[in-house]
């Protein structure tokens, strides 16, 4: 799902794409899911850097 | 004045439709002077002044015809005596209605009418209800000079063959009232008058009303002046005593009916002609198909058991509610709050669908409330609150009699929302020009004085690319409205999104191998969109239900910006919604992340709002969604669902899933009419109240609110409402609302956009439009008028998103070969429950596969086999339909029916922003087959054995 999310945004480039993931994360998704996504190194890079946003910011 | 329910009289008929014009004429009427506006006929403005000339085959929904010459009068200076239908108003006309010579030449009428009508008015159905009688009646009929003996039709044989109305010839006085209004209102030029002179006569077209291409919207009933096209109930059960206006609870559309009972005997319901959405005009559903509501199968007691393998025991109220409200807090005590969660229905009132997100966010004390929108309409509402900064279609049904061209994309309104496509098709007939972006050929394409300029048959799954090419043309051949994009966008975002739909990648000739639409086809499409003054654009669930819904929503209203259609009558972006209630379930609160008015949870100003009236403290984590609670059952972690009327098992994507996440749970409250498939997996069943039960509001595509009102007493002593209110009340709050208007007070309170809304003022209005505020008082026929809405960023200018066309995961091979994209048709409703219970199940028995001639053949299928319907999913099997309206590589089908499950074979690929699943585009093989599915013959089994209830002790 989070890579989908990463492909929609990719178009926007590295970091714009990356925060714009996040954020939609941010909003639609509960908090223990992202809590649980555990290791997202594998994931898409776009996707990967998103969710290391997400963890900085809390 | 519309609460009460009046005593029964016909809906007024000023004989001819209303004229619109600003120039106003004086003239005299007997003597009386009145001033009506330029256009009106002699006999509207009689009508108007309060008199009542003598009529019959004029009807104020049709234009006039002038045939019967009963409705002669005498104007000053004017030789002869015109027939006052077809005379228009002018300045100083003195008119005389009632004269010697007028009332001699009406009787030579009436009598020859009469002369071939049977005279056993007593017996006759329609008697008291007639206007052949009123007319008979006006003239001073007293006689019949030329009798019986004469060549007449009076033996002639009544055609039943509908289920809901009878044609009986004999009492047809060829008045063409229902041939002009199957053409003119329905648009299916279903009938004509076959013959000549004395031969003249009524005929469907081929054997019967059944076997024509009628749909039986009811439309030519309604204007039939005596007993010869009347509904069969009437003749059943007698004429209606008294009548109360409400709204069907079927589709988007929301057409305005009046309910007409005897006692609390439904005995029709006609649609009104004072509703604004459908001024007068109905489709088969809502007309006719609400014998459901006393259907055998509804369950109007409370049931309970422990486990689902066990069979129900009915209970009273207070101790289903108080088993529910013991495990509720049992499961949230253990596992805590995040444990519990609800879903709202897109088929319940806005106050039911408030009070059941009140009771997850402010009872259970999570966000985990989710709404079957999510499964259709929710990209809609990301899509259009990213672009024009809120959630809804910008227009009224009526702007589309303004539009010079109309985009019709990934919807088909003859069969999903009747009652707009006649609009449509009126406007079309008008000459407004027609594109239509679908991969079947939908009856809009080709249809009785409708042909579209270009059938763009897609790919299924390819729309984002169609539109990214049509900007692409729009854009680099100059047809853009710069002037709008100027004054009313943002200027950085439009450029962006030009420079990239310009790349030679997105051209139709570069994007032609995915979308499979010819280049010139295309070009020609975009430009004929740009090139019209007022370009609307309509779309439905085959825009959203992809794995880019949201994608094709922003594209569309890329498109809609780029080209300044926004903001006036005759433009802008309309999503057709499918059940009646989408809009208001959205517009509620009903999703995770969201309170009402579409205000994000993590918006502690909102929030704050809503604590102060509601006294408790909210979550700011946006909730579970449907699959997410499903997963999280899986895992153990979410573990009771209450369900106010929906059917997830059968409406949701991947029917495994779905069953396997409910079957995990502990507490499942299904809350319904009947004992629908998702209640094979609940422990408490909450018996519910049809929409004929209960008052409330429904808010339709065009975001016009519109009362629900209770004409019978709810068959479980409850109204739904009520209910849930029970519920809460069981878990401990102390919920007091003692009417659904107290409700609605409190949604007017805390959400902006309903501010100014309260059921004291619909009754008074009729309907409002959202916003209804201070800035727009009387609502909001049109949005974006002077302005975007402001969104958080506060600026009120249109965004354009750069929309990248990404493939579906889901693709063809060699063993899934076959894209499956899925649909429903006008006599069936969405999973069916209401209307299979009725006798509209004559015109669909089952779901059938539509499949190409071609594909048939090589797989030596013939119409009528029974197929094989495979995806990596999961499969099923139904009979094939050997047809050319789907293009070879392409198979098409409905899910109306439990039976066959087409959601066994769907994926869970779902949109990448609102996980609204992709209903449309299953890669499968079709192969012949002898017999039901291993899934099919497990699953009769097993709701055979949920269903279940054990014979009171
Ligand atoms: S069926 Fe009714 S409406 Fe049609 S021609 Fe006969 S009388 Fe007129
Ligand atoms: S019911 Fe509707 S479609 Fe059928 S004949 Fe009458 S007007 Fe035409
Ligand atoms: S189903 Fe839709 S179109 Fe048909 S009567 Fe009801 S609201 Fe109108
Ligand atoms: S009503 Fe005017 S001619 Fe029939």
């Amino acid at each position: 799902m989070a890579n989908q999310i990463a492909a929609n945004f990719a178009i926007a480039g590295g970091e714009a794409a990356a925060r714009a993931t996040a954020e939609h994360i941010r909003q639609f998704w509960n908090s223990r899911m992202i809590a649980a996504m555990g290791d997202t190194s594998g994931l898409d890079p776009i996707a990967a850097a998103a969710f290391a946003q997400l963890r900085i910011d809390g | 004045m519309l609460t009460e329910p009046q005593p029964y009289a016909p809906q007024a008929d000023f004989g001819t439709p209303e004229a619109v014009s600003e120039t106003m004429v004086a003239l005299t009427i007997d003597g009386r002077r009145l001033t009506v506006p330029a256009g009106t006929s002699v006999m509207r403005a009689a009508a108007l002044a309060g008199g009542a000339i003598p009529r019959l085959c004029a009807t104020d929904s049709l234009a006039a015809f002038g045939s019967c010459r009963l409705c002669l009068v005498e104007i000053d200076g004017m030789k002869g005596t015109p027939a006052s239908c077809t005379t228009p108003v002018a300045e100083g006309m003195a008119v005389r209605t009632q004269t010697p010579r007028l009332q001699r030449l009406r009787r030579g009428v009436m009598e020859l009418t009469i002369s071939d009508h049977p005279l056993d008015c007593l017996t006759c159905s329609a008697s008291n209800d007639c206007e052949l009688q009123d007319a008979a009646a006006q003239v001073g009929l007293r006689d019949v000079r030329y009798g019986y003996a004469g060549a007449n039709h009076l033996d002639a044989a009544a055609d039943a063959s509908n289920p809901y109305f009878a044609f009986d010839p004999a009492k047809c006085i060829v008045c063409s009232r229902c041939v002009r209004a199957c053409d003119e209102v329905q648009g299916t030029f279903a009938l004509t008058i076959a013959g000549r002179g004395f031969d003249s006569q009524v005929s469907p077209g081929g054997e019967s009303f059944l076997g024509s291409e009628c749909v039986s919207c009811g439309a030519c009933v309604a204007a039939c002046p005596t007993a010869a096209l009347e509904e069969k109930s009437i003749a059943a059960i007698g004429k209606p005593e008294r009548a109360v206006i409400t709204t069907c609870a079927y589709c988007g559309v929301g057409c305005a009916f009046r309910a007409e009972l005897r006692g609390e005997q439904l005995v029709r319901m006609v649609p009104w002609k004072d509703g604004k959405a459908n001024h007068g005009h109905s489709c088969v559903k809502g007309r006719f198909a609400w014998g459901y509501a006393h259907h055998r199968d509804r369950i109007t007691t409370p049931m309970i058991r422990e486990r689902i393998d066990q069979p129900w025991r009915e209970v009273g109220w207070d101790e289903a509610l108080g088993f529910a409200a013991a495990r509720l807090k049992e499961i949230k005590a253990r596992h805590g709050a995040q444990a519990l969660g609800g879903i709202t229905s897109s088929r319940c009132t806005n106050e039911e669908t408030f009070l059941v997100q009140k009771l997850v966010r402010a009872g259970f004390g999570s966000n985990n409330v989710d709404t079957c929108a999510r499964v259709c309409h929710s990209p809609t509402g990301y899509g259009l609150k990213a672009t024009f900064g809120t959630s809804a279609g910008t227009q009224d049904f009526d702007s589309v009699m303004a539009a010079d061209v109309i985009l019709v994309i990934g919807a088909n309104p003859t069969d999903a929302h009747p009652v707009f496509a006649s609009r449509l098709k009126q406007r079309l007939r008008q000459g407004a020009k027609l594109i239509v972006v679908d991969p079947r050929r939908i009856d809009l394409v080709r249809s009785p004085h409708v042909a579209a300029a270009h059938h763009l048959a897609l790919q299924p799954g390819t729309n984002v690319a169609v539109l990214t090419a049509m900007a692409h043309v729009i854009v680099t051949e100059g047809l853009v409205d710069e002037g709008f994009i100027a004054a009313r966008c943002e200027r950085d975002e439009y450029q962006d999104w030009a420079r990239f739909v310009c790349e030679p990648r997105h051209s139709p000739e570069a994007l032609a191998a995915v979308t499979r639409v010819p280049a010139g086809d295309l070009r020609a499409a975009a430009r004929l969109f740009a090139s019209q003054r007022n370009g609307a654009i309509y779309y439905g669930l085959g825009v959203t239900e992809h794995s880019q819904g949201s994608s094709t929503v922003m594209a569309i209203a890329n498109l809609a910006m780029a080209t300044g259609n926004i903001g006036r009558a005759g433009v802008g972006v309309n999503p057709l919604r499918g059940q009646n209630n989408v809009q208001g379930a959205c517009d509620m609160g009903s999703f995770p992340h969201e309170l009402s008015g579409y205000r994000h949870i993590s918006d502690g100003a909102t929030r704050a709002l809503f604590e102060k009236d509601w006294g408790v403290a909210l979550d700011p984590d946006p909730g579970l969604r449907i699959p997410d609670m499903l997963d999280a059952a899986r895992d153990g972690s979410f573990r009771a669902l209450y369900i106010q009327g929906e059917d997830i098992l059968q409406s949701d994507p991947d029917t495994h899933h779905v069953a396997a996440g409910l079957a995990a749970m502990e507490c499942v409250i299904v809350h319904d009419l009947f004992l629908n498939e998702t209640a094979s997996y609940a422990h408490v069943f909450l018996p519910g109240s049809s929409f004929l039960e209960k008052t409330g509001t429904f808010t339709n595509a065009e975001r016009r609110i519109q009362m629900v009102r209770r004409v019978m007493t709810p068959a479980n002593g409850l109204e739904d409402w009520e209910v849930t209110q029970a519920l809460a009340r069981a878990l401990g709050l102390d919920w007091r609302y003692d009417s659904s208007a107290a409700i609605m007070d409190e949604i007017a309170r805390l959400t902006p956009s309903f501010a100014g809304v309260s059921h004291e003022r619909l009754d008074a209005e009729g309907s409002l439009q959202w916003p209804v505020d201070a800035a727009h008082p009387d609502g909001s026929p049109v949005m974006h008028v002077d302005g975007f809405v402001p969104g958080p960023n506060g600026k009120g200018r249109g965004k354009f998103v750069v929309t990248d066309y990404i493939p579906t995961d889901e693709r063809t091979g060699l063993r899934f070969p076959l894209l499956l994209t899925t649909g429903r048709i006008l006599s069936q409703y969405n999973v069916g429950a209401q209307t299979r219970r009725t006798d509209n199940s004559i015109w669909h028995e089952e779901d059938l596969l539509e499949i190409h001639p071609t594909d048939a053949e090589s797989r030596g299928l013939a119409e009528g086999d029974r197929a094989r319907l495979a995806s990596r999913t999961g499969e099923t099997t139904l009979r094939v339909h050997v047809t050319e309206r789907v293009a070879p590589g392409v198979v098409y089908t409905t899910f109306h029916h439990p039976a066959t499950q087409a959601n066994v074979v769907t994926t869970d690929y779902s949109d990448w922003a609102t996980n609204c699943p992709e209903y449309k585009v299953t890669a499968v093989q079709v192969t012949p087959s002898n017999g039901p599915s291993a899934w099919q013959e497990d699953y009769a089994d097993l709701t055979a054995r949920a269903r279940r209830i054990a014979p009171a002790a």
